[in-house]
Protein backbone atom coordinates (compact mmCIF):
# COMPACT_ATOMS: atom_id res chain seq x y z
CA UNK A 1 0.00 0.00 0.00
CA UNK A 2 2.55 2.19 0.95
CA UNK A 3 4.54 1.41 -2.73
CA UNK A 4 0.75 1.93 -4.15
CA UNK A 5 1.38 5.51 -2.48
CA UNK A 6 4.80 6.47 -3.06
CA UNK A 7 4.55 5.73 -6.91
CA UNK A 8 0.56 8.11 -6.64
CA UNK A 9 2.40 10.40 -5.48
CA UNK A 10 5.66 10.45 -7.89
CA UNK A 11 2.82 9.93 -10.99
CA UNK A 12 1.93 13.30 -9.42
CA UNK A 13 5.14 15.16 -9.14
CA UNK A 14 5.83 14.17 -12.94
CA UNK A 15 2.12 15.75 -13.56
CA UNK A 16 2.38 19.07 -11.90
CA UNK A 17 6.28 19.87 -13.45
CA UNK A 18 4.60 18.76 -16.57
CA UNK A 19 1.76 21.44 -16.29
CA UNK A 20 3.80 24.08 -15.01
CA UNK A 21 6.28 23.88 -18.02
CA UNK A 22 3.74 23.40 -20.70
CA UNK A 23 1.74 26.52 -19.38
CA UNK A 24 4.89 28.77 -18.86
CA UNK A 25 6.10 27.56 -22.82
CA UNK A 26 2.88 28.33 -23.72
CA UNK A 27 2.75 31.59 -22.48
CA UNK A 28 6.47 32.64 -23.80
CA UNK A 29 5.38 31.57 -27.31
CA UNK A 30 2.47 32.44 -27.57
CA UNK A 31 2.12 35.72 -30.66
CA UNK A 32 2.85 39.52 -29.19
CA UNK A 33 5.40 40.66 -27.17
CA UNK A 34 4.60 39.94 -23.12
CA UNK A 35 6.92 42.64 -21.95
CA UNK A 36 4.22 44.64 -23.96
CA UNK A 37 1.20 43.24 -22.76
CA UNK A 38 3.00 43.25 -19.09
CA UNK A 39 3.61 47.51 -19.73
CA UNK A 40 -0.17 48.06 -21.18
CA UNK A 41 -1.97 46.29 -18.26
CA UNK A 42 0.45 48.87 -15.35
CA UNK A 43 0.73 51.98 -17.23
CA UNK A 44 -2.00 51.57 -20.12
CA UNK A 45 -0.69 52.53 -23.90
CA UNK A 46 2.22 54.34 -25.40
CA UNK A 47 4.34 52.95 -23.28
CA UNK A 48 8.28 53.40 -24.01
CA UNK A 49 10.97 51.64 -24.81
CA UNK A 50 12.71 52.50 -21.82
CA UNK A 51 9.91 50.64 -19.91
CA UNK A 52 9.54 47.73 -21.86
CA UNK A 53 13.38 47.14 -21.71
CA UNK A 54 13.16 47.31 -18.08
CA UNK A 55 9.79 44.99 -17.63
CA UNK A 56 11.92 42.42 -20.01
CA UNK A 57 15.16 42.63 -17.24
CA UNK A 58 12.98 42.60 -14.29
CA UNK A 59 10.62 39.67 -15.74
CA UNK A 60 14.04 37.76 -17.12
CA UNK A 61 12.62 37.35 -20.32
CA UNK A 62 16.44 38.52 -22.23
CA UNK A 63 17.85 35.60 -19.86
CA UNK A 64 15.86 32.72 -22.08
CA UNK A 65 13.13 30.37 -21.52
CA UNK A 66 15.07 28.23 -19.08
CA UNK A 67 16.51 30.99 -16.70
CA UNK A 68 12.72 32.63 -16.58
CA UNK A 69 11.32 29.06 -16.12
CA UNK A 70 13.83 28.01 -12.89
CA UNK A 71 13.75 32.00 -11.81
CA UNK A 72 9.80 31.13 -11.38
CA UNK A 73 9.73 27.52 -10.51
CA UNK A 74 13.06 27.91 -7.54
CA UNK A 75 10.58 30.14 -5.18
CA UNK A 76 8.01 28.05 -5.93
CA UNK A 77 8.90 24.86 -4.47
CA UNK A 78 9.56 27.19 -1.26
CA UNK A 79 6.23 27.91 -1.12
CA UNK A 80 6.32 31.34 -3.07
CA UNK A 81 4.44 32.11 -5.85
CA UNK A 82 5.79 35.16 -6.59
CA UNK A 83 4.17 38.70 -7.49
CA UNK A 84 2.15 39.91 -10.10
CA UNK A 85 3.87 41.45 -12.80
CA UNK A 86 1.48 43.93 -13.55
CA UNK A 87 0.43 45.44 -9.61
CA UNK A 88 3.68 43.65 -7.75
CA UNK A 89 1.74 42.07 -5.29
CA UNK A 90 1.93 39.29 -3.85
CA UNK A 91 0.19 36.19 -5.84
CA UNK A 92 -0.60 33.93 -2.88
CA UNK A 93 -3.14 35.89 -1.22
CA UNK A 94 -4.90 37.43 -4.31
CA UNK A 95 -5.29 33.66 -5.15
CA UNK A 96 -6.89 33.28 -1.82
CA UNK A 97 -9.67 35.60 -2.11
CA UNK A 98 -10.53 34.62 -5.65
CA UNK A 99 -10.67 31.31 -4.35
CA UNK A 100 -12.77 31.83 -1.36
CA UNK A 101 -15.32 32.87 -3.82
CA UNK A 102 -14.81 29.86 -6.45
CA UNK A 103 -14.66 26.99 -4.42
CA UNK A 104 -17.64 27.53 -2.73
CA UNK A 105 -19.95 28.05 -5.87
CA UNK A 106 -18.04 24.72 -6.79
CA UNK A 107 -18.83 22.34 -4.36
CA UNK A 108 -22.76 23.93 -4.10
CA UNK A 109 -23.02 23.08 -7.80
CA UNK A 110 -21.55 19.55 -7.69
CA UNK A 111 -24.20 19.14 -4.49
CA UNK A 112 -26.94 20.28 -6.64
CA UNK A 113 -25.99 18.03 -9.20
CA UNK A 114 -25.96 15.22 -7.08
CA UNK A 115 -28.82 16.26 -5.09
CA UNK A 116 -31.20 16.05 -8.52
CA UNK A 117 -29.13 13.11 -10.36
CA UNK A 118 -29.27 10.45 -7.80
CA UNK A 119 -33.03 10.52 -6.94
CA UNK A 120 -33.52 11.21 -10.69
CA UNK A 121 -31.07 7.87 -11.56
CA UNK A 122 -33.06 6.17 -9.18
CA UNK A 123 -36.52 7.07 -10.02
CA UNK A 124 -35.60 6.14 -14.13
CA UNK A 125 -34.50 2.99 -13.53
CA UNK A 126 -37.16 1.65 -11.35
CA UNK A 127 -39.17 0.86 -14.71
CA UNK A 128 -36.50 0.89 -17.52
CA UNK A 129 -38.12 1.92 -20.63
CA UNK A 130 -41.01 3.62 -19.00
CA UNK A 131 -41.77 7.17 -19.53
CA UNK A 132 -40.30 8.50 -16.72
CA UNK A 133 -36.93 6.37 -17.72
CA UNK A 134 -37.36 7.87 -21.15
CA UNK A 135 -38.26 11.61 -19.89
CA UNK A 136 -34.84 11.33 -17.23
CA UNK A 137 -32.69 10.40 -20.20
CA UNK A 138 -34.04 12.87 -22.34
CA UNK A 139 -33.61 15.75 -20.00
CA UNK A 140 -29.94 14.57 -19.28
CA UNK A 141 -29.47 14.87 -22.86
CA UNK A 142 -30.44 18.37 -23.11
CA UNK A 143 -28.72 19.25 -20.13
CA UNK A 144 -25.17 17.84 -21.45
CA UNK A 145 -25.94 19.65 -25.22
CA UNK A 146 -26.79 22.83 -23.30
CA UNK A 147 -23.81 24.89 -22.97
CA UNK A 148 -22.86 26.64 -19.69
CA UNK A 149 -22.62 29.95 -21.19
CA UNK A 150 -26.32 29.81 -22.91
CA UNK A 151 -27.86 28.26 -19.95
CA UNK A 152 -26.47 31.08 -17.82
CA UNK A 153 -28.01 33.80 -20.20
CA UNK A 154 -31.96 32.00 -20.13
CA UNK A 155 -31.79 32.09 -16.47
CA UNK A 156 -30.51 35.41 -16.33
CA UNK A 157 -33.28 36.53 -18.27
CA UNK A 158 -36.27 34.63 -17.22
CA UNK A 159 -35.07 34.92 -13.13
CA UNK A 160 -33.41 38.34 -13.36
CA UNK A 161 -35.04 40.31 -16.12
CA UNK A 162 -38.17 38.55 -16.27
CA UNK A 163 -39.55 37.75 -12.97
CA UNK A 164 -36.89 39.57 -11.09
CA UNK A 165 -36.51 37.01 -8.38
CA UNK A 166 -33.09 36.67 -8.93
CA UNK A 167 -30.03 39.21 -8.91
CA UNK A 168 -27.74 38.57 -12.40
CA UNK A 169 -24.58 39.91 -11.21
CA UNK A 170 -22.13 39.98 -8.93
CA UNK A 171 -20.82 37.90 -5.30
CA UNK A 172 -22.34 40.50 -2.43
CA UNK A 173 -24.72 37.88 -1.31
CA UNK A 174 -25.88 34.62 -1.16
CA UNK A 175 -28.55 35.02 -3.39
CA UNK A 176 -26.32 36.38 -5.93
CA UNK A 177 -24.85 32.65 -6.12
CA UNK A 178 -28.04 30.91 -6.67
CA UNK A 179 -28.13 31.19 -10.76
CA UNK A 180 -24.39 30.45 -11.34
CA UNK A 181 -24.74 27.47 -9.62
CA UNK A 182 -28.26 26.24 -11.62
CA UNK A 183 -26.41 26.77 -14.66
CA UNK A 184 -23.19 24.35 -13.74
CA UNK A 185 -25.39 22.47 -11.18
CA UNK A 186 -27.73 21.42 -14.18
CA UNK A 187 -24.93 20.03 -16.55
CA UNK A 188 -23.57 18.51 -13.35
CA UNK A 189 -26.95 16.59 -12.68
CA UNK A 190 -27.32 16.27 -16.12
CA UNK A 191 -23.97 13.71 -16.94
CA UNK A 192 -23.80 12.25 -13.32
CA UNK A 193 -27.89 10.97 -14.29
CA UNK A 194 -26.79 9.62 -17.38
CA UNK A 195 -23.80 7.58 -15.93
CA UNK A 196 -26.05 6.97 -12.46
CA UNK A 197 -28.62 5.23 -14.69
CA UNK A 198 -26.48 3.18 -16.72
CA UNK A 199 -24.76 2.06 -14.00
CA UNK A 200 -27.63 0.69 -12.06
CA UNK A 201 -28.76 -0.91 -14.91
CA UNK A 202 -25.52 -2.48 -15.50
CA UNK A 203 -25.39 -4.02 -11.93
CA UNK A 204 -28.70 -4.96 -11.90
CA UNK A 205 -27.74 -7.60 -15.21
CA UNK A 206 -24.39 -9.02 -12.48
CA UNK A 207 -24.71 -12.58 -13.31
CA UNK A 208 -24.29 -13.51 -9.68
CA UNK A 209 -27.77 -12.11 -8.79
CA UNK A 210 -29.46 -14.56 -9.52
CA UNK A 211 -28.20 -16.97 -6.97
CA UNK A 212 -29.73 -14.50 -4.39
CA UNK A 213 -33.24 -14.67 -5.77
CA UNK A 214 -35.51 -16.21 -3.27
CA UNK A 215 -32.99 -16.81 -0.76
CA UNK A 216 -34.48 -14.41 1.81
CA UNK A 217 -31.66 -11.51 0.78
CA UNK A 218 -33.28 -8.43 1.40
CA UNK A 219 -33.95 -5.96 -2.24
CA UNK A 220 -32.44 -3.15 -0.12
CA UNK A 221 -28.95 -5.72 1.00
CA UNK A 222 -28.79 -6.54 -2.28
CA UNK A 223 -28.96 -2.79 -3.76
CA UNK A 224 -26.24 -1.78 -0.99
CA UNK A 225 -23.79 -4.92 -0.78
CA UNK A 226 -23.67 -5.59 -4.40
CA UNK A 227 -25.48 -3.15 -6.67
CA UNK A 228 -24.34 0.51 -5.63
CA UNK A 229 -20.73 -0.98 -5.11
CA UNK A 230 -20.76 -1.85 -8.94
CA UNK A 231 -22.85 1.08 -9.85
CA UNK A 232 -20.47 3.54 -8.06
CA UNK A 233 -17.35 2.73 -9.94
CA UNK A 234 -18.38 4.59 -13.36
CA UNK A 235 -19.93 7.78 -10.80
CA UNK A 236 -16.64 8.28 -9.27
CA UNK A 237 -15.23 8.23 -12.31
CA UNK A 238 -17.21 10.82 -13.87
CA UNK A 239 -17.52 12.41 -10.38
CA UNK A 240 -13.87 13.19 -10.88
CA UNK A 241 -14.34 14.37 -14.56
CA UNK A 242 -16.64 16.49 -13.61
CA UNK A 243 -14.57 18.66 -11.24
CA UNK A 244 -12.17 19.35 -14.35
CA UNK A 245 -15.60 20.72 -16.27
CA UNK A 246 -16.41 22.24 -13.33
CA UNK A 247 -13.43 24.23 -13.22
CA UNK A 248 -13.81 25.16 -16.89
CA UNK A 249 -17.30 25.88 -16.60
CA UNK A 250 -16.79 28.14 -13.98
CA UNK A 251 -14.55 30.87 -15.92
CA UNK A 252 -17.66 30.99 -18.29
CA UNK A 253 -20.04 31.47 -15.56
CA UNK A 254 -17.93 33.90 -13.38
CA UNK A 255 -17.36 35.86 -16.87
CA UNK A 256 -21.33 35.81 -18.06
CA UNK A 257 -22.61 36.74 -13.66
CA UNK A 258 -19.87 38.91 -13.68
CA UNK A 259 -18.37 37.44 -10.50
CA UNK A 260 -15.17 37.56 -9.12
CA UNK A 261 -12.98 34.22 -8.58
CA UNK A 262 -10.55 32.35 -10.33
CA UNK A 263 -12.13 32.27 -14.06
CA UNK A 264 -12.08 36.26 -13.67
CA UNK A 265 -8.39 35.73 -12.14
CA UNK A 266 -7.42 33.86 -14.88
CA UNK A 267 -8.49 35.81 -17.49
CA UNK A 268 -7.43 38.84 -16.53
CA UNK A 269 -3.85 37.57 -15.99
CA UNK A 270 -3.49 35.94 -19.69
CA UNK A 271 -4.64 39.56 -21.22
CA UNK A 272 -1.63 40.92 -19.47
CA UNK A 273 1.02 37.79 -19.31
CA UNK A 274 0.68 38.15 -15.65
CA UNK A 275 3.05 35.07 -16.11
CA UNK A 276 2.77 34.16 -12.05
CA UNK A 277 -0.61 35.10 -11.53
CA UNK A 278 -1.17 32.59 -14.80
CA UNK A 279 1.20 30.07 -13.84
CA UNK A 280 -0.66 30.28 -9.84
CA UNK A 281 -3.90 29.07 -11.21
CA UNK A 282 -3.06 26.19 -13.72
CA UNK A 283 -0.62 24.95 -10.69
CA UNK A 284 -3.63 25.47 -8.59
CA UNK A 285 -5.62 23.20 -10.94
CA UNK A 286 -3.14 20.56 -12.00
CA UNK A 287 -2.98 19.95 -7.63
CA UNK A 288 -6.70 19.68 -7.32
CA UNK A 289 -6.68 17.03 -10.20
CA UNK A 290 -3.98 14.92 -9.05
CA UNK A 291 -5.78 15.06 -5.50
CA UNK A 292 -9.15 14.73 -7.22
CA UNK A 293 -7.33 11.49 -9.44
CA UNK A 294 -5.59 10.33 -6.02
CA UNK A 295 -8.77 10.44 -3.97
CA UNK A 296 -11.05 8.50 -6.91
CA UNK A 297 -7.91 6.00 -6.52
CA UNK A 298 -7.95 5.32 -2.84
CA UNK A 299 -12.20 5.08 -3.33
CA UNK A 300 -11.77 2.66 -6.28
CA UNK A 301 -9.72 0.17 -3.91
CA UNK A 302 -11.98 0.32 -1.17
CA UNK A 303 -15.41 -0.38 -3.92
CA UNK A 304 -12.97 -3.22 -5.60
CA UNK A 305 -10.06 -4.92 -3.47
CA UNK A 306 -9.07 -6.68 -6.65
CA UNK A 307 -7.72 -3.18 -8.25
CA UNK A 308 -5.40 -3.42 -4.99
CA UNK A 309 -4.92 -6.65 -5.47
CA UNK A 310 -3.25 -6.23 -9.36
CA UNK A 311 -0.90 -3.53 -7.75
CA UNK A 312 0.61 -6.28 -5.17
CA UNK B 1 -42.76 -31.38 -2.99
CA UNK B 2 -42.12 -29.28 -6.22
CA UNK B 3 -45.25 -28.97 -8.67
CA UNK B 4 -44.87 -27.53 -12.13
CA UNK B 5 -48.09 -27.36 -13.21
CA UNK B 6 -48.80 -26.60 -16.86
CA UNK B 7 -46.79 -23.45 -16.91
CA UNK B 8 -45.86 -21.35 -20.11
CA UNK B 9 -43.24 -18.69 -20.60
CA UNK B 10 -43.66 -16.21 -23.41
CA UNK B 11 -41.20 -13.56 -24.26
CA UNK B 12 -41.71 -11.03 -27.18
CA UNK B 13 -43.76 -13.05 -29.76
CA UNK B 14 -42.10 -16.59 -29.00
CA UNK B 15 -43.10 -19.02 -26.48
CA UNK B 16 -40.05 -20.38 -24.51
CA UNK B 17 -42.09 -22.68 -22.20
CA UNK B 18 -45.00 -23.97 -23.42
CA UNK B 19 -47.59 -25.92 -20.64
CA UNK B 20 -44.92 -28.25 -18.81
CA UNK B 21 -45.49 -30.45 -15.79
CA UNK B 22 -43.99 -32.08 -13.20
CA UNK B 23 -43.30 -32.67 -9.89
CA UNK B 24 -39.71 -33.45 -8.02
CA UNK B 25 -40.27 -34.58 -4.29
CA UNK B 26 -37.42 -34.06 -1.18
CA UNK B 27 -34.56 -36.75 -1.93
CA UNK B 28 -35.07 -36.88 -5.77
CA UNK B 29 -33.45 -35.72 -8.74
CA UNK B 30 -35.14 -34.62 -12.20
CA UNK B 31 -32.59 -33.90 -14.67
CA UNK B 32 -34.21 -31.71 -17.63
CA UNK B 33 -31.70 -32.32 -21.17
CA UNK B 34 -32.37 -31.17 -24.61
CA UNK B 35 -30.07 -28.94 -27.02
CA UNK B 36 -29.51 -25.02 -26.91
CA UNK B 37 -32.51 -23.24 -26.85
CA UNK B 38 -34.54 -25.84 -25.63
CA UNK B 39 -36.04 -23.48 -22.90
CA UNK B 40 -33.81 -25.44 -20.01
CA UNK B 41 -32.50 -22.05 -18.06
CA UNK B 42 -35.72 -20.28 -18.88
CA UNK B 43 -37.85 -22.93 -17.01
CA UNK B 44 -35.21 -22.53 -14.20
CA UNK B 45 -36.19 -19.09 -14.07
CA UNK B 46 -39.60 -19.39 -14.15
CA UNK B 47 -39.53 -21.55 -11.52
CA UNK B 48 -37.41 -18.97 -9.24
CA UNK B 49 -40.46 -16.75 -10.14
CA UNK B 50 -37.03 -14.40 -12.50
CA UNK B 51 -39.54 -14.60 -15.41
CA UNK B 52 -43.01 -14.58 -15.36
CA UNK B 53 -45.31 -17.34 -16.33
CA UNK B 54 -47.57 -16.27 -19.06
CA UNK B 55 -50.16 -19.18 -17.68
CA UNK B 56 -49.88 -22.12 -14.43
CA UNK B 57 -48.26 -21.79 -11.80
CA UNK B 58 -45.35 -23.42 -9.53
CA UNK B 59 -45.62 -24.55 -6.14
CA UNK B 60 -43.67 -26.06 -3.04
CA UNK B 61 -45.85 -27.84 -0.87
CA UNK B 62 -48.56 -25.73 -2.01
CA UNK B 63 -47.24 -22.48 -1.31
CA UNK B 64 -45.31 -20.08 -3.33
CA UNK B 65 -41.33 -21.19 -4.27
CA UNK B 66 -39.72 -18.57 -3.01
CA UNK B 67 -41.43 -19.63 0.91
CA UNK B 68 -39.32 -22.30 0.36
CA UNK B 69 -36.27 -20.82 -0.26
CA UNK B 70 -34.85 -22.61 -2.71
CA UNK B 71 -30.81 -22.39 -3.93
CA UNK B 72 -29.41 -22.02 -7.77
CA UNK B 73 -26.31 -23.45 -8.10
CA UNK B 74 -25.07 -21.49 -11.62
CA UNK B 75 -22.81 -22.73 -14.67
CA UNK B 76 -20.28 -20.13 -14.45
CA UNK B 77 -18.79 -20.88 -10.89
CA UNK B 78 -16.37 -17.67 -10.69
CA UNK B 79 -19.23 -15.49 -12.30
CA UNK B 80 -22.15 -16.63 -9.24
CA UNK B 81 -19.83 -14.77 -7.01
CA UNK B 82 -19.70 -11.04 -6.30
CA UNK B 83 -16.34 -10.28 -7.71
CA UNK B 84 -15.61 -8.03 -5.28
CA UNK B 85 -16.58 -9.95 -2.30
CA UNK B 86 -14.79 -13.17 -0.51
CA UNK B 87 -16.24 -16.11 -0.67
CA UNK B 88 -16.92 -16.35 2.68
CA UNK B 89 -18.86 -13.63 2.92
CA UNK B 90 -20.83 -14.53 -0.29
CA UNK B 91 -21.47 -18.29 0.53
CA UNK B 92 -22.56 -17.24 4.00
CA UNK B 93 -25.05 -14.39 2.91
CA UNK B 94 -28.05 -16.61 2.64
CA UNK B 95 -27.53 -17.53 5.68
CA UNK B 96 -27.25 -13.83 7.57
CA UNK B 97 -30.32 -12.89 5.07
CA UNK B 98 -32.20 -15.57 6.61
CA UNK B 99 -30.75 -14.53 10.29
CA UNK B 100 -30.37 -18.46 10.89
CA UNK B 101 -29.01 -19.96 13.69
CA UNK B 102 -26.70 -22.15 11.63
CA UNK B 103 -24.79 -24.42 13.84
CA UNK B 104 -21.14 -23.06 14.05
CA UNK B 105 -20.17 -26.44 12.54
CA UNK B 106 -22.15 -26.63 9.75
CA UNK B 107 -20.16 -25.12 7.81
CA UNK B 108 -16.73 -26.88 8.70
CA UNK B 109 -18.85 -30.11 7.93
CA UNK B 110 -20.10 -28.71 5.00
CA UNK B 111 -16.42 -27.88 3.74
CA UNK B 112 -15.34 -30.92 4.70
CA UNK B 113 -17.91 -32.39 2.67
CA UNK B 114 -17.47 -30.88 -0.31
CA UNK B 115 -13.73 -31.35 -0.07
CA UNK B 116 -12.96 -27.09 0.60
CA UNK B 117 -10.00 -25.89 2.13
CA UNK B 118 -11.52 -23.63 5.01
CA UNK B 119 -8.91 -21.25 4.01
CA UNK B 120 -10.01 -20.60 0.59
CA UNK B 121 -12.97 -18.73 1.87
CA UNK B 122 -11.08 -15.95 2.76
CA UNK B 123 -10.01 -15.52 -1.00
CA UNK B 124 -12.11 -13.71 -3.82
CA UNK B 125 -13.60 -15.89 -6.43
CA UNK B 126 -10.95 -14.99 -8.90
CA UNK B 127 -8.49 -16.65 -6.40
CA UNK B 128 -9.54 -19.60 -6.85
CA UNK B 129 -9.51 -22.78 -9.43
CA UNK B 130 -12.85 -23.04 -11.30
CA UNK B 131 -13.73 -26.40 -9.68
CA UNK B 132 -12.95 -24.81 -6.25
CA UNK B 133 -15.49 -21.99 -7.55
CA UNK B 134 -17.93 -24.41 -8.09
CA UNK B 135 -17.58 -26.28 -5.06
CA UNK B 136 -17.87 -23.42 -3.18
CA UNK B 137 -21.18 -22.28 -5.13
CA UNK B 138 -22.59 -25.77 -4.25
CA UNK B 139 -21.40 -24.67 -0.03
CA UNK B 140 -23.48 -21.25 -0.92
CA UNK B 141 -26.43 -23.14 -2.28
CA UNK B 142 -26.71 -25.63 0.81
CA UNK B 143 -25.18 -23.53 3.78
CA UNK B 144 -29.28 -22.49 4.37
CA UNK B 145 -30.48 -26.29 4.00
CA UNK B 146 -32.68 -25.45 1.79
CA UNK B 147 -35.13 -28.40 0.58
CA UNK B 148 -34.99 -27.35 -3.58
CA UNK B 149 -31.74 -26.91 -5.11
CA UNK B 150 -31.63 -25.80 -8.99
CA UNK B 151 -28.26 -27.09 -10.96
CA UNK B 152 -28.19 -24.64 -14.17
CA UNK B 153 -25.43 -26.79 -15.90
CA UNK B 154 -23.79 -27.32 -12.97
CA UNK B 155 -20.70 -29.21 -14.63
CA UNK B 156 -20.42 -27.47 -18.25
CA UNK B 157 -17.40 -25.04 -17.34
CA UNK B 158 -15.30 -27.87 -15.36
CA UNK B 159 -13.23 -30.03 -17.01
CA UNK B 160 -13.77 -34.63 -16.92
CA UNK B 161 -12.09 -35.18 -14.07
CA UNK B 162 -13.96 -31.98 -12.19
CA UNK B 163 -16.82 -33.18 -13.33
CA UNK B 164 -16.69 -36.51 -12.68
CA UNK B 165 -15.92 -35.65 -9.07
CA UNK B 166 -18.55 -32.92 -8.19
CA UNK B 167 -21.15 -34.98 -9.58
CA UNK B 168 -20.12 -37.48 -7.16
CA UNK B 169 -20.21 -35.17 -4.53
CA UNK B 170 -23.59 -33.60 -5.95
CA UNK B 171 -24.97 -36.68 -5.38
CA UNK B 172 -23.61 -37.52 -1.67
CA UNK B 173 -24.72 -34.43 -0.38
CA UNK B 174 -28.02 -35.15 -1.93
CA UNK B 175 -28.10 -37.96 0.10
CA UNK B 176 -26.71 -36.57 3.22
CA UNK B 177 -29.24 -33.23 3.13
CA UNK B 178 -31.91 -35.00 1.52
CA UNK B 179 -33.11 -31.91 -1.05
CA UNK B 180 -34.91 -32.20 -3.77
CA UNK B 181 -32.71 -31.06 -7.10
CA UNK B 182 -33.41 -30.17 -10.37
CA UNK B 183 -30.79 -30.28 -12.77
CA UNK B 184 -30.71 -28.41 -16.15
CA UNK B 185 -28.04 -30.22 -18.22
CA UNK B 186 -27.21 -30.93 -22.09
CA UNK B 187 -25.03 -33.82 -20.55
CA UNK B 188 -27.53 -37.10 -20.67
CA UNK B 189 -24.46 -39.28 -19.72
CA UNK B 190 -24.67 -37.79 -16.15
CA UNK B 191 -28.24 -37.13 -16.31
CA UNK B 192 -28.51 -40.99 -16.77
CA UNK B 193 -26.61 -41.42 -14.05
CA UNK B 194 -27.39 -39.45 -11.48
CA UNK B 195 -30.81 -38.78 -12.11
CA UNK B 196 -34.07 -40.41 -10.79
CA UNK B 197 -36.05 -38.94 -13.78
CA UNK B 198 -35.29 -37.28 -16.71
CA UNK B 199 -37.44 -34.75 -18.46
CA UNK B 200 -37.05 -34.25 -22.27
CA UNK B 201 -37.63 -30.63 -23.00
CA UNK B 202 -37.47 -29.54 -26.99
CA UNK B 203 -39.16 -26.09 -27.91
CA UNK B 204 -40.11 -25.45 -24.93
CA UNK B 205 -42.29 -28.45 -24.12
CA UNK B 206 -41.28 -31.57 -22.30
CA UNK B 207 -41.36 -34.15 -25.10
CA UNK B 208 -40.79 -37.30 -22.71
CA UNK B 209 -40.81 -37.59 -19.01
CA UNK B 210 -39.68 -40.93 -17.21
CA UNK B 211 -37.27 -43.03 -15.25
CA UNK B 212 -33.61 -42.63 -16.14
CA UNK B 213 -33.48 -46.46 -16.34
CA UNK B 214 -36.78 -46.52 -18.98
CA UNK B 215 -35.17 -43.52 -21.01
CA UNK B 216 -32.40 -45.15 -21.51
CA UNK B 217 -33.70 -48.53 -22.25
CA UNK B 218 -36.39 -47.34 -24.38
CA UNK B 219 -37.15 -43.82 -24.90
CA UNK B 220 -40.85 -42.82 -26.27
CA UNK B 221 -39.99 -40.83 -28.66
CA UNK B 222 -38.13 -40.01 -31.70
CA UNK B 223 -36.50 -37.20 -30.37
CA UNK B 224 -35.59 -39.29 -27.71
CA UNK B 225 -34.52 -41.67 -28.75
CA UNK B 226 -31.72 -39.59 -30.81
CA UNK B 227 -30.49 -37.98 -27.90
CA UNK B 228 -30.26 -41.69 -26.41
CA UNK B 229 -28.44 -42.54 -29.39
CA UNK B 230 -25.69 -39.56 -29.90
CA UNK B 231 -25.22 -40.09 -26.64
CA UNK B 232 -24.25 -43.50 -27.14
CA UNK B 233 -22.26 -42.87 -29.74
CA UNK B 234 -20.31 -40.51 -27.76
CA UNK B 235 -19.76 -43.37 -25.08
CA UNK B 236 -21.29 -41.19 -22.20
CA UNK B 237 -23.98 -43.69 -21.93
CA UNK B 238 -22.17 -46.82 -21.36
CA UNK B 239 -21.88 -47.07 -17.77
CA UNK B 240 -25.33 -47.12 -17.14
CA UNK B 241 -27.08 -48.82 -20.04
Amino acid sequence: MISVFVGLMLRAVVVLTGAALATFALLWHAPGDPALAIAEARYGQNVSKEVLDFIRAEAGFEDGFWTAFWAWLAPLMQGDFGQSSVNGRDVWPDLVTAMSYTFPLALVSLALGLAVSVPLALIATRRPGSWLDRGAVALASVGVAIPAFWLGLLLILLFAVQLGWLPAMGAETTTHSILPAMTLGFGVAASLTRIIRSGILEARGQPFLPAFTRRGVARRDVARDHIAPHAAVPVVTVLGLELAFLLEGLVVVEVIFARPGLGSFLVNAIFARDFPKVQAVVLLAAVIFVLVNLAIDMIYRSLDPRVSGRDA
Amino acid sequence: MLTVDNISVRRGVSTTLQEVSFSLEPGRTLAVVGESGAGKSTLISAILGLVRCSAGRVSWNGAPVSQCRPALVMQEPRAAFNPRLSLRRSVMEPVVAQNMGVESDRLATLCHALEVQPDLLDRRPDQVSIGQAQRMGILRALIAAPPLVLFDEPLSALDAVTQKHTARLIAEMQEQEGFAALIVTHDLGYAAAFADEIAVLRAGRIEELATAQAFVEAPQTDYGRMLRDAAFALGALERVA
